[in-house]
């Protein structure tokens, strides 16, 4: 057998086909092979893609918590009437602030944003005083002092206006404000009521009269104010060794060493005093003639103590004529006598701290009873069955203060328009 | 299901008779062996189909993978096979192959050295060229030719030898 055969031989051997059996059994298992190895990829083109979201949800969330605190929270600082003194964003809401006021501005500009200031205060006055319980006095107080602040400011910033058609503009503007603000406290002190803490009570008192002075204020600011009408002519009185002249001025006791000197002329000692006689309508009045070698510091302390006696007793009187007023009147009985309550009580402690010597203090307790009488209405609830809504209180304010006013005389200085504007102007040159 | 899955089926539609007849010839026709080596070769190939050049031949790529995969397969059974094999050699080729003339010539190409065996069944079984079983066993392609000549030579002798 040759190589050929050999070869031809060989090539026909037999050649066995795999068994069907056999085939499916190995394509079963190429098939699982390819499926496990699709899903191992697959889980790790999960697993980055996990990782790559979580990377990008990380990032997301960073740049979510950086647009909180930047914008969103000190947003919802700033704009809130909820953040409120002793909550822990208003540093936040007071930063914000600081930034806003340290911007250059126009003055109408600045007047904008002053009286935007007052308002914010207000609202976060009347959600502090929302409460049944007044838990925050202090903030309260302090919240609204400051809301009379940038009120006072606006009114500041008006009058550093040149021109006179832009002031004019302004001073309205003001003046709508001041009736908003008006509201606004009013709202406060009726949720506040006679009876509760007395700084609060005090304060809003004063604020209420703050905004009354700067709607009806006047362009002159002087140290001391005479009223026409009231007032004596100037006196002369002419002898061969001396002349005295006498005026009468109507100022607070404090002011009594800052008047001016130059309408008094040197006297006598014996002509120093001129007294003016009592009368019905005998103002709040003193009389301070130069005396070169009588006149002390002494006497001018008793001649303060004597104004001061003048009006606790003036007060006095004034309180009793409110209380009348106001029990005749739709008011809630219990608020009434709350209120009236307080008053005596705060002219009782005036007495006391002008018998021990304490002027200054017995003239604060004199001004917050002042403001308080000023605005007792305010205060006070109307009956239940009466309350036909807040046209028929204001209408009860309106009234209550034209009776007031009319009723005593010794309430002419104290309420009526010019003698509020005159004293009002005494306080803000102090 | 991907592309180069399915080109890796159409292989395994291509060779897995032939590789099956590979293993057969080499484990004493044994055929849940070979069945057994042809899967596992196969499932071998898939796992590395990545590497494989498709620049180069297949066919020789799956037999190298194959031989490799039977020496493999020898050393971790002492080689049992081989003296299975010449025990029931007549045995099984009887019952296998009807040719008395296969018969004889392949009784002799079971006798020749593994090397000679191996190259003349990948040559004549298989249906290798010389290239192709020179990069399936990892020789050069002229001692390839060679050592299937001196393979005929022998099995001539052999041949003439036993039925002069």
């Amino acid at each position: 057998m040759n190589d050929y055969d050999i070869e031809k031989v060989l090539k026909k051997l037999p050649q066995p086909k795999l068994s069907r059996l056999a085939d499916w059994r190995i394509r079963l298992q190429i098939y699982r092979h390819i499926w496990q190895k699709r899903f191992i990829s697959w889980r790790i083109s999960w697993h980055k893609v996990i990782v790559l979201q979580s990377n990008r949800l990380a990032y997301a969330l960073i740049v979510l918590v950086l647009f909180c605190l930047v914008v969103v929270i000190p947003g919802f600082a700033y704009a809130s009437p909820e953040v409120t003194r002793g909550h822990w964003l208003y540093p936040v809401k007071q930063a914000i602030e600081k930034v806003e006021l340290a911007f250059p501005q126009s003055a109408p500009a600045k007047v904008a944003t002053y009286e935007k200031m007052a308002e914010r205060r207000l609202a976060e006055a009347a959600v502090l005083t929302k409460k049944p319980e007044i838990k925050k006095p202090q903030a309260i107080v302090e919240t609204i002092k400051e809301a009379v602040a940038f009120s006072d400011k606006a009114v500041v910033a008006v009058q550093q206006i040149a021109t006179s058609t832009e002031k004019d503009k302004l001073d309205n503007l003001i003046t709508a404000k001041q009736d908003e603000h008006m509201a606004e406290l009013s709202a406060v002190a009726a949720q506040v009521g006679p009876a509760n803490d007395d700084t609060v009570v005090d304060t809003i008192a004063l604020a209420l009269d703050k905004i009354k002075q700067v709607k009806v204020r006047t362009d002159k600011k002087i140290k001391f104010q005479r009223l026409p009408g009231l007032l004596p002519k100037l006196e002369i009185e002419q002898s061969a060794t001396s002349t005295v002249a006498t005026s009468t001025i109507i100022t607070e006791p404090e002011e009594a060493k800052q008047v001016d000197e130059q309408t008094i002329l040197e006297a006598t000692a014996t002509k120093a005093l001129k007294e003016i006689p009592e009368g019905k309508n005998r103002p709040k009045i003193w009389q301070f003639t130069k005396e070169k070698s009588t006149t002390t510091p002494q006497k001018i302390e008793n001649k303060n103590k004597a104004i001061v006696q003048e009006n606790i007793e003036n007060m006095k009187a004034n309180i009793k004529t409110l209380k009348s007023n106001l029990e005749s009147k739709p008011f809630d009985q219990n608020d009434v006598t709350a209120l009236i309550n307080r008053l005596n009580s705060k002219i009782k402690k005036a007495g006391q701290a002008l018998n021990s010597g304490n002027l200054n203090q017995a003239d604060d307790l004199l001004k917050t009873t002042e403001a308080l009488t000023n605005n007792a209405e305010h205060f006070i609830k109307p009956k239940k069955e009466q309350l036909q809504g807040q046209e028929d209180k204001s209408d009860n304010i309106k009234e209550g203060n034209n009776n007031l006013g009319s009723q005593d005389p010794k309430w002419i200085n104290r309420n009526s328009g010019s003698d509020n504007n005159n004293r009002n102007s005494n306080d803000e040159s102090n | 299901m991907a592309e180069e899955d399915k080109e890796f089926l159409g292989y395994y539609q291509k060779f897995k008779d032939k590789i099956f007849t590979y293993f057969w010839y080499r484990v004493n026709f044994n055929r849940t062996i070979a069945e057994d080596l042809t899967s596992e070769v196969f499932i071998r190939a898939l796992t590395n189909f990545d590497s494989f050049d498709q620049t180069r031949s297949f066919q020789s790529w799956i037999y190298k993978i194959a031989h490799n995969h039977l020496v493999n397969y020898y050393r971790i059974h002492n080689r049992e096979v081989e003296l299975e094999c010449a025990k029931n050699l007549s045995q099984g080729l009887s019952q296998i192959i009807a040719n008395l003339e296969l018969e004889r010539v392949l009784k002799e190409i079971e006798r020749l050295e593994s090397y000679y065996r191996e190259v003349l069944l990948l040559r004549f079984v298989d249906g290798l060229n010389n290239q192709e079983i020179a990069e399936a066993l990892g020789k050069d392609e002229g001692a390839v030719r060679t050592q299937i000549s001196r393979a005929l030579q022998v099995i001539q002798e052999k041949l003439k030898a036993h039925n002069p």
